[in-house]
């Protein structure tokens, strides 16, 4: 899997770095991190030009963001009467407010940290009406971080490039599955919580 | 403590379950990775591959690109970015044989015989 992406990065190009990014931001089952790490490491051998693989990348992750973003918040209506109908507003209303509350900081750190979660934090943030402005300076500021560490790690360990993209990518993978688990298990506190 | 877990997993249990999911999904991980790294540690030279690109097999094994290309038969006007897969197809040339030819410009590199021209036998 991680071979036959570093095979088509050589081929197709900066298009490939663009398409994986953009899409993997929208959620599919695609490997965007890997797709950097290949563009940062055949940057240091001189097969693609370092500042356009960059600006694919960027390009590719941000318009994903928001399309994502924008696909939330074409679903607001129907999530609010959903909501209703199953008699939970109460739980949209929450989610509001923790968005209002923690949204900026969710937004960034799910762009590189826990990337895992991003697509599902695009949606969510366009669900609960965040702001548009707040959402893409948090986006953007996020994404520069995941483009650079990614290309930057695969540029400087251009020769290591299949290891370092098998280890990072159990290593946010593991991030991102301890992060849900801690939410879930806050979640039951609560609800033990308000029990006793 | 008992009757806590029996409350929660009679009225959230879909909670419950999804925890211990999560759980053992980052148990996974957390496995896969020490695995990858303990191997990593014992492996570090990396062997040739058919998505490495002549220009990362020479900046990754520290050779002169241009003389891997010639050896590879290459004409430097070409498209750059070629990898070893696209040129064993377009030489009809199994992979090993085009690993062969760069592992031989390789040793000779490395043991210093740089004006001997390595030539590959081609059909």
């Amino acid at each position: 899997m991680i071979e036959a992406v570093l095979g088509l990065v050589p081929v197709y190009g900066l298009a490939v770095v663009f398409l994986v990014t953009f899409t993997g931001c929208l959620g599919l089952p695609v490997p965007g991190s890997l797709a950097l790490l290949a563009a940062g490491s055949f940057s240091a051998s001189g097969d693609l030009v370092p500042a356009a693989a960059i600006a694919a990348g960027l390009a590719g992750a941000l318009l994903g963001d928001q399309a994502g973003y924008w696909l939330g918040a074409a679903g607001t209506e129907r999530a609010a009467a959903f909501a209703e109908r199953r008699g939970m507003s109460g739980a949209l209303a929450r989610a509001r407010q923790l968005i209002g509350r923690f949204g900026g900081a969710a937004v960034f750190f799910t762009r590189w940290l826990l990337a895992p979660i991003g697509p599902a934090v695009n949606l969510v943030g366009g669900m609960t009406a965040m702001s548009w402005r707040r959402f893409t300076v948090f986006d953007v500021a996020g994404e520069i971080v995941w483009v650079g560490l990614y290309f930057g790690l695969g540029y400087a360990f251009s020769r290591d490039i299949v290891e370092i993209a098998a280890v990072s990518g159990d290593l946010v993978w593991m991030l991102a599955a301890a992060a849900v688990s801690l939410v879930l298990a806050l979640r039951l506190r609560s609800v033990l919580r308000a029990r006793s | 403590m008992i009757d806590r877990v029996n409350l929660l997993w009679r009225q959230h249990r879909g909670l419950v379950l999804a925890l211990v999911a999560a759980c053992l999904v980052t148990l996974f991980f957390a496995i896969r990775l020490t695995v990858s790294t303990l191997y990593w540690a014992g492996h570090r030279d990396a062997a040739l591959a058919g998505w490495m690109t002549v220009g990362y097999v020479a900046h990754s094994y520290d050779v002169d690109r241009l003389r891997l290309a010639e050896a590879l038969g290459l004409d430097p006007s070409q498209r750059p970015r070629l990898t070893l897969d696209e040129i064993a197809a377009r030489s009809g040339m199994p992979l090993a044989a085009v690993e062969a030819t760069v592992l031989a410009v390789i040793a000779a590199e490395r043991a210093g015989q740089a004006e001997e021209p390595v030539v590959p036998d081609r059909p």
